[in-house]
């Protein structure tokens, strides 16, 4: 006897009708995102100056960005310590205040609150508002770092090509910790009391049990964590462009910064596209590394 | 601004079928980025008053009219002093664009100090650079700097070689750029890297007040307004900001003077600067542009716009109707004046000049290091066959 | 006993003291801000420490005019409200069709829609401008609803799926043995008992909808369209060059998120603890 493997007719049906449901997300999908992506893969094999037509020159422009553009070559740099500095302090700092702010008893709701709130705010209003903090003469860090003695209130770390981006690292980190603290507090409210009050029976001390309980177990969240800060920062345009443009000197380029400027400013369309594909590609490849490497372990743990 | 307006009014009074909307933008470095962006929207734009540090690159990249094409533009060309034109394009034949008042008064560079605060410190305004360095310890006794310079906006350090570097060639600036432009000089040669050198000596010396690598011109204004610092390097488009600003505590006495000599220079070439009128190549309504043209490029109107803004204008003829104290104070330096020169070099070029004298300016950079760098961006739009001269 | 009573009594100051410190430093951005709006530009640089003094609510009112941000609010309001609204309406749907999907369909296009969330906007931006142009749709309000419809839609479908599937089977099972069809089962059955994630994504698409700076960068030029966003990140580019105006207009951009943040924090929060215990 042979045991005819088709699915029954119901579901078929019934897989058809609630395609109908998702219809419409994907169509409108392929219209604003799915077709201008073809269309800029066309358009990065031509060499295009504003709106007139281009000619086709192959992968030419690739060629120029990834072997001849120092600059470009500098915003990857750029863009790439940034996301990993960003991971490391997302996470740490994170989840250092979800760890105070969970072994408080009473009194929560206040720290949450500001931690979080700079996420409401937009990037412009970030932006601009750490712009003035790093003001020369008048900025509040300016002048608390004189004070301290460590620099020159005339001075500015926006406008030294060493400090710029760490400077931007700032703010950037003040936007977004305390989302990150929401969503450790999140993980730390579904580890069972039962362990922490089994690890000190045995005697394990509050670090200790951070290494062998908190962490491990809190690892999917720490996943989460890690790529959505990588996927925020290997595209990011907005703190850096209202802060710096870009400058001085390249120093806070950025991939996306620099696709800004060689599309709006210099009007090179066919050459600002490829190098968003590169980007593309490098966004691909990384949050691929991520998904093998920490989910992974992250399940490994849970399950 | 309402007198501009005026002539605009007027304007459209007499023409019923023209109306004209003007839309402001960025007067600062943004206005290239935002302007193109405009154009490339497909948005209808007919006139652009356009600066002069843009004009080259947008012929180059064909966005705007050849007007040497339109006879009924003859005369008002033949208002405006020649010397105007020769950055209005490559070829003084072809211009592309009309200096106009109503685009914007000329402009001329020059220092401005705080003769009050000269005078607490007991100096004289400085004639070289030689007396700018004297002055650095008397003004600190009263806590003050010689010069601050708002390196902090890029577009602000270009003034800086063009104080410094005509007066290293001779007082042949215009020849000299040709010839960097062309490749007979290079960018990481010995001229250029004294500019560049000359440059990092005023922050080195003092004369160049610590932290001006960071400022803002808003900044600049303010400290020059306080008392923080003796003297600033701008324009005569920046006597409103510096007449309106926030009396200095131990007062401020406005007056102007000359660019102080380099080396062993015989004069100072200040920077004539000036906005134009240029119609965009995507116009579907030349001809009411053109006579917008020629409107504004009547000597009567131009006469009256001047007087009302006492304000220097392009056509000579005009500028007898100057009465205000300063702006008659900076007359005299017209005459040596030239063109500024990062309208002539590529913008690609000069947006890595302005980055480099920025990180001069901080004193991050040795300027052999930042000459290197301009050479090498100038190679490379080489290469890439967007220089002005193949 | 009591020993370890009062230890823990320490700790908690301490922990209080830590994070309280550490509360002030991170507010006091804002605070610093919202100081300097209400001084003269000769204070902010004479005397950056003190208070104002008098304080001065004409830099408010400067920056409200001189960047016309009433109108401002008005078109990012307009934008914000029919986005959002449009984000819901396409997500509702596609959620309730990827809750009930069965493989192998349901891991395909499971799959699918994740892929627009790692396409980042700013890898389209220059196709998306060429394709506006030729579609009229540069310089307009709907060209700018397009686009942050398109953004969010994937977003609120995949958190919205994930609601719709924790509404127990029975209940639809029961409502179709009634006679319901599905559009029913969704409107009285599923939306109801989804309430808390509906509102979770409401307010998630709202505040990234009102927020974005970079869609209204490349799709508008035109003064009279920009967004709040838009003046603020141009305030200095295009508007006040007395710094403290500057410092009046980010107090208008920054305290009424703030305050609709004090009044709703329950559900931004709230919604991002049950997304993330979720996933």
């Amino acid at each position: 006897m042979v045991f005819a493997a088709t699915k029954p007719r119901r579901v078929h049906l019934e897989n058809a009708r609630n395609l109908l449901w998702v219809l419409p997300v994907f169509a409108l999908l392929a219209g604003v995102l799915v077709y201008p992506l073809a269309s800029g893969l066309l358009l990065s094999l031509q060499r295009t100056t504003g709106s007139a037509q281009g000619e086709f020159v192959g992968l030419e422009n690739y060629v120029e960005a990834v072997y001849g553009d120092g600059t470009f070559h500098q915003a990857v740099g750029n863009t790439v310590a940034f996301t990993v500095v960003a991971i490391v302090l997302q996470t740490g700092v994170g989840l250092l205040l979800a760890v105070l702010i969970s072994e408080v008893r009473r009194g929560r709701l206040p720290y949450r609150m500001i931690f979080f709130a700079p996420v409401v705010l937009s990037a412009a209003a970030v932006g601009s508002v750490w712009q003035w903090m790093y003001a020369p003469y008048f900025g509040l860090f300016t002048n608390a770092l004189a004070a301290l003695g460590l620099t020159e209130v005339s001075s500015s770390l926006l406008a030294s090509q060493s400090t710029a981006l760490w400077a931007i690292m700032g703010a950037f980190v003040w936007r977004w910790a305390g989302f990150n603290t929401v969503i450790y507090l999140a993980g730390m409210q579904s580890i069972p009391k039962e362990y922490y009050e089994a690890a000190m029976i045995e005697g394990a001390g509050g670090l200790r049990r951070f290494r062998h309980i908190t962490w491990p177990l809190l690892l999917p969240y720490t996943y989460t964590v890690v790529l959505l800060t990588t996927m925020g920062t290997l595209r990011i345009f907005d703190l850096m462009w209202i802060m710096t443009q870009g400058g001085p000197a390249h120093a806070t380029e950025t991939i996306a910064t620099y696709i800004f400027t060689t599309a709006f400013r210099f009007l090179r369309i066919g050459y600002a596209q490829s190098l968003a594909f590169v980007l593309l590609a490098l966004v691909a490849l990384l949050t691929l590394l991520l998904t093998l490497t920490l989910r992974k372990r992250a399940n490994q743990v849970v399950g | 601004m309402a007198p501009r307006k005026h002539v605009v009014t007027e304007f459209m009074a007499k023409n019923p079928d023209v109306t004209m909307e003007v839309r402001a933008l960025p007067s600062n470095i943004q206005w290239d980025r935002v302007a193109r962006t405009t154009l490339l929207a497909g948005e209808q734009v007919d006139l652009v008053n356009i600066n002069g540090q843009f004009i080259r690159a947008w012929v180059r990249d064909g966005l705007l009219n050849d007007l040497s094409e339109d006879a009924q533009l003859k005369p008002a060309f033949g208002s405006v002093d020649p010397s105007f034109l020769a950055a209005q394009s490559d070829d003084p034949t072809h211009p592309f664009a009309l200096p106009l008042t109503h685009a914007s008064p000329v402009h001329v560079t020059a220092f401005f100090y705080n003769k009050a605060l000269l005078d607490r410190a007991g100096l004289q305004p400085p004639k070289t650079l030689d007396d700018m360095q004297a002055m650095v310890q008397p003004l600190k006794s009263v806590g003050a700097v010689p010069l601050v310079h708002p390196s902090g906006d890029v577009g602000w350090n270009p003034l800086l070689v063009c104080w410094i570097q005509p007066m290293l060639v001779n007082n042949q600036p215009m020849e000299f750029t040709q010839r960097t432009m062309k490749g007979e000089v290079h960018y990481n040669g010995p001229e250029w890297i004294k500019t560049f050198e000359t440059i990092a000596n005023l922050t080195r010396d003092g004369v160049l007040g610590a932290g001006s690598g960071a400022l803002s011109v808003d900044a600049a204004y303010q400290l020059f307004n306080q008392g923080k610092a003796a003297m600033l390097y701008t324009g005569s488009w920046s006597l409103p900001a510096l007449s309106a600003g926030t009396p200095a505590a131990g007062g401020m006495d406005l007056h102007v003077t000359g660019l102080p000599l380099v080396e062993n220079a015989q004069k100072a070439q200040p920077m004539i600067a000036f906005n134009s009128y240029a119609i965009a190549a995507a116009s579907k309504n030349k001809e009411a542009a053109i006579r917008w043209l020629t409107y504004t490029a009547d000597p009567v109107v131009d006469a009256q716009l001047v007087e009302k803004l006492q304000a220097f204008s392009s056509m000579p003829a005009s500028n007898s109707g100057i009465k205000d104290p300063i702006s008659r104070e900076v007359a005299p330096w017209f005459k040596d004046g030239i063109v500024p020169l990062d309208w002539l070099w590529e913008p690609e070029v000069t947006t890595e000049i302005q980055n480099q004298v920025q990180a001069l300016v901080k004193g991050d950079t040795p300027p052999a290091a930042a000459a290197d760098a301009v050479q090498a961006r100038a190679d490379a739009l080489r290469r890439e066959g967007r220089s002005y001269y193949k | 006993m009591s020993r370890l009573l009062h230890r823990g009594a320490r700790i908690q100051l301490l922990l209080h003291a830590s994070l309280a410190c550490l509360s002030v430093i991170w507010a006091y951005p804002v605070i610093w801000t919202l100081t300097n709006s209400l001084k003269t530009t000769g204070e902010l640089y004479s005397a950056p420490w003190s208070l104002p003094n008098p304080p001065r609510l004409e830099n408010i009112a400067n920056a409200w005019m001189q960047g016309q941000l009433g109108l401002a609010l008005l078109n990012s309001a307009y934008v914000t409200v029919v986005s959002v609204s449009l984000i819901l309406l396409f997500a509702a749907p596609a959620a309730f069709g990827f809750a009930r999907l069965k493989l192998p369909l349901h891991a395909v296009l499971g799959l699918a829609i994740l892929v627009p969330l790692m396409i980042p906007s700013e890898i389209i931006m220059v196709p998306l401008f060429v394709m506006f142009r030729v579609l009229g749709l540069l310089n307009t309000r709907e060209g700018l609803i397009s686009l942050e419809v398109a953004s969010g839609v994937a977003f609120a479908s995949v958190v919205l799926t994930t609601f719709f599937r924790a509404v127990p089977r029975d209940l639809e099972d029961a409502a179709r043995i009634d006679g319901a069809h599905s559009a029913q089962v969704l409107r009285h059955i599923i939306l109801p008992l989804a309430g808390p994630g509906i509102a979770a994504v409401t307010v998630f698409e709202s505040v990234f909808v009102w927020n974005d700076y970079f869609g209204p960068l490349i799709l508008i030029q035109k003064p009279e369209l920009f967004t709040v966003q838009l003046t603020i990140g141009n305030f200095s580019n295009f508007y006040a060059t007395d710094q403290v105006v500057l410092f009046g207009g980010l107090a208008i951009a920054v305290v009424p998120p703030l305050v609709v943040f004090a009044l709703l924090q329950r559900s931004f929060t709230d919604g991002l603890t049950i997304g993330a215990s979720r996933y």
